[in-house]
């Protein structure tokens, strides 16, 4: 009998569902043949998964259900019913597990679920199929329907996992061993109870080791087996037996497998110590990455995890001692978040100095407290069941009556968006001079920009209560033809007009430095320019730095491909998936960049065609001179005679700007890395301000001294025909002197 | 006799060294008492070898940057008040002053002792020091003449200088009591720079003997020189283009125009049969005359001497020359080789062709060659010409 699985599209990519593998492993076992469908690596058009189950015509097929597939795994389901309604269709996975009554009732093309570890009950279930018995309730663990009623029989018990077959991943067809991830599995359930946490669910509460031997021993099978070089343990939690995780270490050391692996799931701060860091860097391990959640001590204490912040920093410290990269996890939206907690977060966050880390959204998960608590105090705003909880494009799933969307949002873009907290201190500091000298806050701020934003961003996160100029420096053409006539407004203001000129996001304002003149600009967006098929070099090139360019192409949206913020990439007209958190494999992928399309070594083949598809977006900008009414006088200076403090950046010290009436003037340059602001006060009556003249007096010094020596040529010749003037005179003067007197000048 | 040589290098390096060398040894050989002022060694020593005292006084090699910088003054300074102090203390009869451009520094040298020059090259009598105009050879004195013939930009600050310095030098020079040349053709050219008939003496220089030549294949064609343009390497090429007989061409020495030749040499399709040896030392190039048939120099510039010549006509081996500088000195026509006009391929290669293929009259012509060279050009005469214009010298003096 042939069994089908099918891993439908939407979850992490670069490796291969290890429940499917598990599941295939244990069908096979039982001499079943069995095929997965990875949709997750390789894009299938719904012909072509019709005419792969046409070809393959399997009994059975299984579908794998994670909250955030369910939608996707449904619409599967409910087109090849309508082709194949003979088949039986079976759902399993995470979500059925959490709600798979709900899920089992909406989707009536569904006959059977497996819940909770389904290697045991899957099997038993399609040898029931196979042999054509109609009765179903004996197998424990699995949904089904009698007379239009659907059942759970409840009789479930997590299986002894070390009696599992190891999983068999050449099921899936177009997988790609060269640079394959091995996903591990050593130990299964979870016995913490995180409030967000779905695993105790799922995977149990009860924690189940498999023996050490028994771990590596599958290692040294699948190396041999598939000719990997990575690994990566998938454990809900791996050290809970500290013991046993140094044994398995110590069986890798001894055994001399050479892999190198991470441990990106299941360590625990609080889980670590020394011995075991050094023999895991030891055994290979390159990366490891612990859930840190949130660097706010009263939210950290809010979720239940069982370990304290200080853990955190204790064992973050203990992995860098032992040379293993440390990455960090966060969550956004954790009960007790605010903006002020999550700046607190990417403080703790900064502070730590991990090698990476990645900012998520929370997810309350069915069956989850969470779930529970968004359920009395809060409301969803979209279905889960297609959201990720990681990714670029985060969507805000929520709301609570203490933490709004809108305040969640500016959660999200405080993680993302880390410039803020690079001089955060100094721009308070900054603040607090400004008011002990004059006497109140901040009201109006000209921020002259460079190419960083972190000056910007520091200003609007913390100093809400000021109107922010933002100013950028270009080259403008000389002939401006468009002039704007810029009018005080009813408080004779022209700064606040211009603030409020500068509401509308499609406008800027562009300082012509040397002119001293002040321009606007409003960009409009036209329209968007299809481009398709572009050949593309073979992948394996694209890292290289002159293939770049790929990257900044397909950084534009695609249409109606797989995300809206990416290019496709095609491999023989068929799309190739991308990856949203792309950080973590960067050495097995043809990546191009972080963010950016890219495809994973399973689908590189060297006859294959590449083509991509872009979409560029024409802008058109005009150009307006703003100008002030005949006789008031010049508009940069009138509004930074207005300017509470003018931020500039270092390099302009010398410019006019310093001359400006700006009641402050801070020359800032941003280090970029570093965690500080570089500035420097110009208080009107300060030295410094001095200094800068005399800095203003020294260019206007060295400009005469270039002006100078651009008429330094017919100096130059000057000098040369002086000494050549006094070469003739020495030589003039020698013959004269010499007494024969036609010496020099005689002929033959 | 006493007597104060000044040289540039006591290593043999060039012809001037090598003449340095062998007359050093010669007058020592004569019982003469030697001092040698070697003036481009490289750190300051003195060396002390039976009645030969010799002296390193590196800064006195002056090159042209240093001399229009100005650089070294002070150890150019010291090094002439040591000078000073040799000849003070050492009290020398004559002092021979060998290989120095700039002659004007040893003016004082005359308060001392009667100072001879050997005037070896054109360095002071030409701003551009080759003697050539751009279609024929100058004729023309160091003056005026040289900014109408163009050789001196009246606007180039280095050029005035030198032509400065150099009008300087040849004044210091007449104030020298001798000044010795190779041949009639150097004598010619000094009088018309404006010295007395009286002060100029003709010393031919010599060659040193490499004994008659061992073999003969009547096909090998050699020439001696720098790669060059005024060597004329590439009317040497030219020439052999030109060859009907069989033939083996080496070309000794190195130059800027090697690239050159050696390309020319593949486009003709002569790279068979010419052989670029490069840079030889004495005894190597020996080795090559001795097994010369003919030598060939095509020099276009007036040679002063030309001692590779004399180096040939030493080994029986003819020569075919251009009639330019002091060539005629040596070679006389259809006596030990050929007179051929200068800048005339077509001649020079029918008279190479001529001496290749006569082995009777070639073999004649190196004999002839040979006893001139023992008549005139050979050590002993040169010795006994040169301590007898010393002795004038001295007693003139007295």
């Amino acid at each position: 009998m042939r069994v089908l699985l099918i891993d439908p599209p939407g979850w992490q990519k670069h490796s291969l569902s290890l429940g499917l593998a598990y599941l295939a492993g244990a069908a096979r076992g039982a001499g079943f043949d069995v095929q997965i469908l990875d949709m997750n690596n390789h894009l299938y058009s719904n012909e072509r998964i019709q005419k792969i189950v046409s070809d393959y015509a399997p009994q059975v097929i299984g579908i794998s259900v994670k909250t955030a597939t369910a939608n996707v795994s449904a619409q599967i389901i409910s087109r090849l019913k309508n082709v194949f309604p003979g088949i039986t269709y079976v759902a399993g996975g995470p979500h059925i597990t959490l709600c798979g009554k709900e899920f089992l009732q909406e989707n009536k093309e569904i006959d059977l679920g497996v819940i909770g570890e389904g290697e045991a009950s899957f099997v038993e279930l399609i040898k029931n199929i196979q042999n054509a018995q109609q009765d179903v309730s004996k197998i424990s663990g699995i949904f089904y329907r009698q007379s239009g009623n659907l059942i759970l029989n409840t009789a479930y018990r997590h299986p002894d996992i070390s009696k599992i077959p190891f999983p068999v991943f050449e099921a899936a067809k177009d997988i790609d061993f060269t640079e394959f991830r091995y996903p591990l599995l050593t130990s299964r359930g979870c016995p913490y109870g995180c409030i967000f946490c779905c695993v105790g669910l799922i995977s149990g509460k009860q924690w189940r080791g498999r023996e050490p031997e028994d771990v590596v021993s599958e290692l040294a099978q699948a190396k041999e087996a598939y000719q990997m070089s990575l690994f990566e343990i998938m454990d809900d939690n791996f050290t809970l037996d500290v013991k046993r995780a140094k044994k398995i270490c110590r069986l890798i050391i001894k055994k001399k497998l050479n892999l190198s692996w991470w441990c990106h799931n299941g360590l625990r701060a609080d889980g670590l110590d020394q011995e075991l860091l050094n023999l895991m860097k030891k055994a290979g391990c390159t990366s490891i990455a612990l859930g840190i959640e949130s660097g706010d001590e009263s939210v950290f204490n809010n979720i239940n995890k069982g370990e304290k912040l200080s853990d955190i920093v204790k064992a973050v410290k203990m992995i860098k001692k032992a040379q293993i990269k440390c990455v960090g996890y966060f969550i956004v939206g954790l009960p007790g978040d605010s903006s002020e907690s999550t700046k607190r977060s990417v403080r703790f966050q900064r502070g730590l100095g991990l090698s990476d880390f990645k900012y998520n959204i929370l997810i309350p998960y069915p069956g989850t407290k969470i779930s529970q608590l968004v359920k009395e105090k809060g409301r969803l705003l979209t279905d889960i069941k297609g959201t990720y909880h990681f990714g670029n494009n985060l969507k805000i799933p929520f709301e609570t009556d203490k933490l709004s969307k809108e305040t969640l949002q500016e959660c999200i873009h405080l993680a993302e968006n880390q410039e803020w907290a690079a001089g955060e201190k100094e721009i308070i500091d900054i603040k607090n001079y400004f008011q002990n000298r004059f006497g109140r806050l901040i009201a109006r701020i000209v921020l002259i920009e460079d190419d960083s934003k972190a000056v910007a961003q520091n200003l609007t996160t913390n100093c809400k209560e000021a109107k922010v100029l933002k100013i950028k420096t270009e080259q403008v053409p000389a002939q401006v033809a468009d002039k704007y006539l810029l009018k005080a407004d009813a408080q004779g203001s022209c700064f606040s007009f211009l603030i409020g000129l500068m509401q509308d996001p499609s406008r800027q304002v562009i300082l012509d430095l040397p002119r001293r003149r002040l321009f606007m600009q409003s960009i409009k967006k036209i329209s968007s320019e299809y481009v398709r098929d572009e050949i593309l070099p073979p992948p394996l090139e694209w890292d290289s730095t002159p293939r770049r360019y790929f990257a900044a192409r397909l950084k534009n949206s695609s249409p109606g491909g797989c995300s809206t913020k990416n290019g496709v990439v095609y491999k023989d007209e068929i799309a190739l998936p991308f990856s949203h958190s792309p950080q973590w494999e960067k050495t097995p992928c043809g990546k191009i960049e972080s963010g950016l399309a890219f495809i994973s070594k399973a689908a590189f083949s060297s006859s294959a065609v590449y083509t991509a598809d872009y979409v560029t977006s024409k802008s058109d900008s005009t150009l307006q001179e703003l100008i002030m009414p005949q006789g008031q006088g010049c508009v940069i200076e009138r509004i930074l005679n207005e300017a509470d403090v003018l931020f500039f950046p270092a390099e302009l010290a010398s410019s006019f700007l310093i001359f400006s009436g700006a009641k402050l003037l801070i020359g800032y340059s941003v280090n970029p890395g570093a965690d500080f602001l570089r500035h420097k006060v110009l208080d009107p009556l300060s030295m410094g301000r001095w200094r800068a003249y005399a800095m203003k007096a020294q260019s206007v010094l060295a400009s005469t001294r270039r002006m100078f020596f651009s008429l330094s040529r017919p100096f130059v010749v000057f000098i040369k025909g002086v000494k050549v003037l006094i070469l003739w005179m020495e030589i003039l003067v020698f013959q004269a002197k010499t007494k024969t007197k036609k010496f020099i000048f005689r002929t033959k | 006799m006493k007597i104060l040589l000044q040289n540039q290098y006591d290593d043999l390096f060039g012809g001037v060294e090598t003449y340095f060398k062998l007359i050093k040894d010669g007058l020592i050989e004569k019982g003469h008492q030697v001092i040698a002022v070697y003036t481009k060694s490289g750190r300051k020593k003195e060396i002390e070898a039976g009645n030969y005292r010799g002296f390193y006084l590196p800064n006195l090699d002056l090159e042209e940057n240093t001399c229009y910088l100005k650089t070294h003054q002070r150890e150019i300074k010291q090094d002439l008040n040591r000078l000073k102090f040799i000849v003070a203390q050492e009290k020398p009869d004559i002092i021979h002053l060998n290989n120095t451009h700039y002659p004007r520094q040893y003016r004082f040298l005359g308060r001392y002792a009667p100072v001879i020059q050997t005037v070896h090259d054109f360095f002071n009598c030409c701003n551009t020091v080759l003697k050539m105009l751009p279609d024929n050879i100058c004729g023309y004195p160091l003056g005026a003449s040289c900014f109408k013939n163009r050789c001196i930009s009246r606007f180039s600050i280095m050029d005035l200088w030198r032509f400065k310095t150099k009008c300087r030098n040849l004044a210091a020079m007449q104030n020298f009591r001798k000044l010795l040349v190779a041949t009639p053709y150097m004598k010619e050219v000094l009088l018309y720079n404006g010295f007395p008939q009286s002060r100029v003496e003709v010393v031919s220089l010599f060659a040193e003997d490499w004994g008659i030549r061992t073999k003969n294949d009547g096909q090998t064609i050699i020439f001696a020189g720098r790669l060059t343009k005024e060597k004329g390497v590439i009317h040497f090429m030219h020439m052999l283009k030109m060859l009907s007989c069989d033939f083996k061409a080496f070309i000794v020495g190195e130059g800027p125009q090697k690239e050159d030749c050696e390309n020319l040499a593949e486009i003709m399709g002569l790279k068979e049969k010419v052989v670029f040896t490069g840079f030889l030392n004495r005894n190597e190039m020996k080795e090559y005359f001795s097994q010369a048939s003919v030598a060939v120099i095509p020099s276009l510039w007036p040679e002063p001497f030309c001692l590779v010549g004399v180096e040939a006509m030493s080994c029986s081996v003819p020569v075919v020359a251009y009639h330019t500088g002091g060539i005629s000195h040596w070679l006389r026509d259809k006596y030990n080789g050929y007179l051929v006009e200068r800048g005339n391929v077509r001649v020079l290669a029918q008279k190479v062709e001529d001496t290749l293929t006569n082995n009777r009259l070639a073999a004649e012509m190196g004999n002839n060659g040979r006893r001139l060279f023992e008549e005139k050009f050979s050590q002993r005469v040169h010795l006994n010409n040169l301590i007898s214009v010393y002795e004038t010298m001295i007693s003139s003096r007295k």
